[in-house]
């Protein structure tokens, strides 16, 4: 069973997203970058099918050549091929032309099953997985949280997260790509011995260009802005104006406030509460 | 992947319009609305809502596009909320989870008619509808849209959370149409809706199916009750300020009222309140729920490396000095044990008894 | 006539005694040759360095701990300070260290008098007359004391039966031939005395008191068979002690400690207590999953142990109700010893971490040490977990989710939460500390660790710490968010890879500010950069708080507390501060300094101290096995002072106490200080 596996490095979710409004860009000076989680599932996953059926996993990114050490992980984790095709643009590209460029690339290795992360954490556009099935003319499935391929290793039983707990339950046959969700499988730690072998591995690159693609993106970057002020909910109006305006200019990242504090008798203050979580949309 | 093997034709019948659709150019803005057993999901009434902005700035036909096995009884609710015209068709072929079949109509519905935008509400059907159709069409699509805008070269303009919601990025569609966004849930407002206003109800039949793929097994029921902490959208806590076993009940009435999950503090799981496996924190689960209401809890950093990155947090405290408040985006001084019920109460007036949820 | 005893009296062929006494040597010298052949199923390692100083420590320690036993002598613990209880006052091994002492002695007197009556036989005839009584009745009497010493130790054992020891048929099979060996002894004197001294020269007789009894006993019989049974007893008694040490020697009875435990001492590690050793990263296999991954003197180690039980009692987690029992762990490992070295086949029968330690053992050590503290033998217990859990993590990947995540995070964030790098000096913002590379030049770091840096409570340690700091005029900066995790707890775990990345970046980082002295509230950071970094070429002046603030109060730098306190406070020991490092006066000499201080001791504080359950990466794993939580143990005995306030000096301890204490709902009751904060509130400012 090959496997060809989407890979993608995000920058560490843990650093702070300050907007660089001059630049339109965000300060990244700081950042470090980490394997996509969803991707991390998405290898696990091929690695374990690896395990049963046999075969091999082939990693593939588009992105910096920093993202060879992503690349690296994923070989510690028991991919047996990694391809890198360096771009530097590849941020400012939609998810159809990263998709576009993948597929080519994937459409030169054998592939019985192809596996992508459901979305990634930075732009979370959750659709390159759906696009690159799309372009190889591939059934596809995403948002997978438990994936069985049949014994024959023609067919594959897979299970789709819905929302609030919900699952669907759907077969397809193979080849096919599969999007895997968090709740998938919980990615190894690799071992020493892995670590080490993968250190040693080369890592191939492939040439954007030698693909002969010819689309580009279908959609453009315009701006990079802080979030939006988050409607804060001041019951008591208690706040002082100085925090108030922290507060709106502050936007998402404003520090919480503890003075936002209801008081009174229960059915009162049980109003107040109910209307916060209507305004909020947590009532069904 | 095989295109044009489906024949429409106008249902006649109770609907208002008669006749083949109109090649109208790239003109209108279409929906694509979805529906939960018997109920347009509230997403996509959203996505209605700020669509007929939309199509008064380009003073445009505003098409609700409804696809469903069973839906018929749901037709008419688009237009108290905009739509102009509803493309109806029904077939159980088209059950919710059948993308491939979804994905072969409304590829085919769009070449036929050429709108210039198509929205859908950012769901789980769309996920995987939108990003292949888009692939399919060659055109461009954002997805989980905040906000969506019409620039004066009328390319459409989206703006979404990008980096966890922690700056936002607005990108332009190219010009080839339709031009396509995802709305993500909860970021527009939903008119009251104008039961006087009516659209035409297009109703479309399904000839022949298209080839489907992926084919669909079986839905399992999504309980809040026993889905994992680490899935659960929302999330009540407990902690030692519950004080005893009995007044769980309370909490779990709270719970169920809002479709959410009980989890815990370390005290309430060494008291047997909460099972070891809810335990939020550092030794416990890390969760990042939509909802996170702490009751009793006094946030200690243990706990909070396990939810500061939930969205919005409530505390329910007797302890103005709690840590937990600092974390609040609401805060109640208060007892758990009236605070609690009260809310319960409270929460029964506002809201119709709750439904029978599935998709 | 002069007292004095004729060798080989009665005896004929005596001379025949050494023909057999070198026998039973060459089968001692067969059966060690065996053992050793079992150890050298492990790795090599130099436990020969420093040869003076080995030796010199031996002789101090045969002197001190054998000669004496200063283990059980240790009674005088503890006199001066106060504590709660008159019994905790009793050295809490005196009984068994007692016995033992006894068996020690009387045997070691009977050997050494067949060894002068060697000597004095052949070689230089001093043992006559008045030398000769005082001999006797010195010889006579310790074997007296031996027998006493075994009947001690059989009323312990089988009637008493503490739980920290197992019975073994081996156990009475020894206690039973000293015993005979003795007795028979006594039986053959007694002969002697009844046909030779009572007849001739009464007055010598009582000399030999024990020998005196047996031979009143006989003195009824006749000559001929006093000198029958004489002759034959003597064969018997030479048979049976020969046949005893013949039998223990080929059946490895426990008594070989005798041996080995003196060589274990020799061989013991002169490295600080708080270094582990050093992983080959670019071995093949890393820590140890067989018994093959030891080195030959950790397995030394297994046979020099006692079965005594004293790490057993020791042990935090064993007391909580753990699997984790410190005397099974190494008795397993030498069952696995024994095993594998018998087997033929390449793989072991039984694996020894998951089918013979036990996984969750493995895990549940806390690295205290008291095991090692407590141990006579000096074995080393911690570097074999430690060893364990590095197979478990880099070879095996068999570990606990949380662990996963805590590594992760080190490797990502460079601390053990999802917490940004670039958040770490937050909690100094606007106290005006100095940040390294920024605006200062100081050679002195202040090391705040992850703890400090972003739980809310610790950081109000690192709080008043720079406050006094400053306040005392000491030049130091902090790192800020140049700061990483230190790697203590990562090393702990077993994660030697992960930890040597840790280390080389933060010595790169450290030799580029030219940092000389770092500072640091954490004992467990302490010992890393004291004992662990050197290795690796970071060499640093380091202090803990509670050093530098008695220092800095002794030479007048700080304020001496003003504010009378007037309330109970005990302190809480850290393991990493008091076992590993013997810094348990340094906080005490602060706590003096606060007026009106009313200090209680726990009963098991200063090297003796209770683990508050926190170390060694079990901070960040969930409880697991059962029984209770170490840090609710060590409330037990917190709450048995009754104390107004807990001091500690660790901010592991502060972590697990302050939260025990609120989730038992006294945090009213008791207040939980580091040392620092409890030096600040004393200023009166
Ligand atoms: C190594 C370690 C790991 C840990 N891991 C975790 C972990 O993973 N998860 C975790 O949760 N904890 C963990 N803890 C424990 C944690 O530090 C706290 O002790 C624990 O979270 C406290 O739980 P709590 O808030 O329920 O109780 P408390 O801290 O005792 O707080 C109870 C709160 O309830 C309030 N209260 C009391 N009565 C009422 C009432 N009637 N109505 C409303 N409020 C009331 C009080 O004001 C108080 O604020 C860990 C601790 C350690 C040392
Ligand atoms: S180090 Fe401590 S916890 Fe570990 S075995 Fe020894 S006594 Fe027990
Ligand atoms: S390891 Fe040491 S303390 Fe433990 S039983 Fe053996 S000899 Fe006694």
């Amino acid at each position: 069973m090959n496997i060809v596996v989407c890979v993608k490095e995000v920058p560490n979710p843990t650093f702070p997203v300050e907007v660089d409004i001059q630049k339109n860009a965000v300060k990244s000076e700081e950042w470090n970058y980490v394997i996509n989680p969803y991707d991390e599932v998405a290898l696990e996953e091929a690695v374990r099918i690896k395990e049963k059926f046999g075969g091999q996993v082939t990693v593939i990114t588009l992105g910096a050549e920093r993202a060879g050490a992503i690349l690296r992980k994923c070989l510690c984790i028991g991919a047996d091929r990694a391809i890198l095709i360096p771009s530097d643009s590849a941020f400012a590209w939609d998810g159809f032309a990263i998709a576009n460029v993948l597929s080519k690339a994937i459409s030169r290795l054998p592939h019985d099953i192809v596996l992508c992360g459901y979305q990634s954490i930075d732009r979370g556009g959750a659709e390159v997985g759906s696009i690159i099935a799309e372009l190889l003319g591939l059934p596809v499935v995403t948002a997978v949280v438990k994936l069985d391929i049949a014994p024959d290793g023609k067919s594959a039983t897979v299970c789709r997260r819905l929302e609030r707990g919900a699952r669907a339950v759907k077969r397809s046959p193979l080849p096919a790509l599969f999007t895997a969700d968090l709740m998938l499988n919980e990615p190894r730690y690799p071992t020493l011995p892995c670590i080490k072998w993968a250190l040693k591995q080369e890592i191939e690159k492939l040439d954007v260009k030698s693909l002969g693609v010819e689309a580009g993106p279908l959609t453009e970057f315009v701006t990079i802005s802080r979030p939006p002020p988050k409607k804060v909910f001041i019951p008591t109006g208690a706040l002082s104006p100085a925090e108030r305006i922290k507060l709106l200019t502050g936007g998402g990242a404003a520090k919480k406030s503890s003075s936002n504090i209801v008081e009174g008798a229960p059915h009162e203050v049980a109003k107040k509460v109910v209307d916060f979580l209507a305004e909020k949309r947590f009532l069904l | 992947m095989t295109l044009g093997n489906f024949a429409f034709r106008v249902a006649k019948g109770l609907f208002t319009m008669e006749g083949d659709i109109k090649m109208t150019g790239a003109k209108g803005i279409w929906v694509f609305i979805e529906s939960e057993r018997d109920e347009i999901r509230k997403v996509s009434l959203e996505t209605l809502c700020e669509a007929r902005k939309l199509a008064n700035g380009l003073n445009e036909e505003l098409c609700a596009l409804l696809l469903g096995d069973k839906v018929e009884s749901l037709a008419e609710l688009p237009p108290h909320y905009g739509a102009d015209r509803v493309f109806l068709m029904q077939h159980e072929s088209l059950s919710y989870h059948n993308v491939d079949a979804h994905l072969n109509v409304v590829a085919n519905l769009v070449k036929e008619n050429s709108p210039r935008i198509l929205l859908f509400g950012s769901t789980p059907l769309a996920k995987e509808l939108a990003p292949r159709l888009a692939a399919q069409l060659r055109v461009g699509l954002v997805t989980d849209a905040a906000d969506v805008k019409i620039d004066a070269s009328g390319k459409l303009v989206v703006r979404k959370p990008v980096y966890g919601g922690k700056a936002h990025a607005t990108f332009a569609c190219a010009p080839a149409t339709p031009q396509m966004a995802s709305v993500a849930p909860g970021f527009m407002d939903v008119k009251p809706p104008d039961a006087s206003r009516k659209g035409e109800v297009v109703k479309l039949a399904l000839v022949a199916g298209g080839k489907t793929n992926v084919e669909f097994i079986e839905f399992i029921k999504g309980d809040p009750r026993t889905v994992a902490i680490t899935e659960a959208e929302m999330i009540v806590a407990v902690g030692r300020g519950l004080e005893k076993k009995e007044n769980l009940s309370l909490i779990e009435e709270l719970a169920d009222k809002l479709g959410a999950s009980i989890g815990g503090s370390r005290v309430a799981v060494d008291n047997g309140w909460v099972p070891a496996e809810r335990q939020v924190g550092m030794t416990g689960k890390t969760v990042a729920p939509r909802l996170y209401i702490a009751c009793g809890i006094s946030g200690q950093y243990p706990h909070t490396v396990g939810m500061e990155r939930s969205g919005t947090v409530m505390v329910i405290n007797t302890d103005r000095n709690a840590p937990m408040f600092k974390l609040a985006d609401i805060g109640v001084l208060g007892d758990v044990s009236q605070v609690v019920p009260a809310i319960s109460k409270r929460l029964s007036e506002v809201i119709a008894p709750p439904k029978e949820k599935a998709q | 006539m002069v007292p004095g005893r004729e060798v080989y009296w009665n005896i004929q062929y005596g001379q025949f005694l050494y023909v057999l006494a070198a026998i039973v040597i060459g089968i001692m010298v067969f059966a060690f040759y065996r053992r050793v052949r079992l150890w050298r199923l492990g790795r090599p390692e130099n436990r020969v360095d420093h040869l003076g100083k080995r030796l010199r420590s031996f002789l101090v320690a045969a002197v001190v701990d054998g000669l004496f036993h200063r283990k059980f002598l240790e009674m005088f613990r503890g006199v001066g300070h106060r504590q709660t209880t008159s019994d905790d006052l009793k050295p809490r091994d005196f009984y068994p260290g007692f016995a033992h002492f006894l068996i020690f002695a009387g045997l070691g007197m009977l050997l050494l008098a067949t060894f002068l009556d060697f000597i004095s036989h052949y070689f230089f005839h001093f043992l006559t007359g008045g030398v000769y009584l005082a001999f006797s009745v010195v010889v006579d009497s310790f074997g007296i004391l031996a027998i006493i010493g075994v009947v001690l130790v059989i009323i312990r054992r089988y009637g008493q039966r503490p739980t920290r020891l197992d019975n073994r048929p081996e156990d009475l099979v020894a206690l039973v031939l000293i015993l005979v060996a003795v007795l028979t002894g006594y039986v053959v004197e007694g002969f002697r005395i009844a046909a030779t001294e009572l007849v001739r020269t009464p007055d010598w007789a009582p000399w030999s008191p024990g020998g005196y009894v047996l031979a009143r006993a006989f003195s009824g019989l006749n000559m001929e068979t006093l000198l029958g049974w004489h002759r034959g007893m003597w064969w018997v008694h030479l048979s049976i002690s020969l046949g005893v040490v013949a039998y223990v020697a080929l059946s490895w009875n426990r008594l070989w400690h005798i041996i080995v435990s003196p060589m274990n001492y020799f061989f013991r590690s002169l490295a600080p207590r708080g270094a582990l050793s050093i992983v080959d990263l670019d071995g093949e296999r890393f820590g140890a999953g067989r018994i093959q991954d030891f080195t030959w003197k950790q397995l030394l180690d297994l046979d020099a142990c006692t079965r005594c039980g004293r790490c057993q009692e020791a042990c935090p987690a064993y007391a909580a109700g753990k699997p984790l029992n410190p005397k099974k762990v190494i008795l397993d490992l030498k069952d696995q010893m024994v095993e594998e070295g018998k087997s033929k086949t390449p793989t072991p029968v039984r694996d020894m971490i998951t089918e013979r330690v036990g996984e969750e053992e493995v895990w549940d050590c806390t690295t205290c040490r008291a095991c090692q503290e407590a141990c006579p033998v000096a074995i080393e217990h911690v570097q074999k977990i430690v060893d364990m859990r590095r197979d478990l993590v880099l070879m095996r990947v068999k570990f606990s989710t949380e662990l996963k995540g805590f590594y992760k995070n080190i490797e990502e964030n460079g601390n053990p939460w999802a917490k940004s790098p670039v958040s770490r000096g937050n909690w100094a913002e606007g106290l005006g500390i100095k940040k390294l590379g920024q605006d200062t030049a100081t050679d002195t770091l202040y090391w705040v660790g992850c703890l400090a840096a972003y739980d809310e409570r610790i950081s109000r340690i690192a709080i008043a710490v720079s406050k006094l700091m400053k306040s005392a005029g000491v030049d130091f900066a902090i790192m800020g968010k140049e700061e990483r995790c230190c790697g203590d707890a990562v090393r702990r775990s077993g994660n030697e890879y992960l930890f040597r990345k840790l280390v080389d970046r933060n010595i790169e980082v450290l030799k580029k500010n030219n940092i000389k002295r770092i500072i640091t509230h954490c004992p467990h950071g302490y010992n890393a950069f004291k004992n662990e970094y050197p290795k690796f070429g970071g060499d640093f002046e380091v202090l803990h708080h509670t050093q530098l603030i008695a220092d800095l109060l002794s030479k007048g730098a700080l304020k001496a507390p003003q504010k009378e306190l007037d309330k109970r406070v005990t302190f809480h020991d850290p393991c990493y501060l008091a076992r590993y490092h013997d810094i348990y006066d340094a906080p005490r000499q602060v706590m003096a300094s606060i007026p009106k201080l009313d200090l209680v001791e726990k009963f098991q504080c200063k090297e003796k101290t209770f683990c508050c359950g926190g170390g060694g990466a079990r901070m960040w794993m969930a409880e697991s096995g059962g029984g209770r939580r170490i840090s609710e143990v060590l409330l037990d005995q917190v709450k048995a002072v009754k104390p107004d306030v807990l001091v500690t000096a660790c901010p592991y301890c502060m972590t697990m106490l302050d939260n025990e204490v609120r989730e038992k709902g006294l945090e009213t009751a008791i207040q939980v200080l580091d040392i620092a904060e409890l030096y600040r509130n004393s200023l009166g400012e």
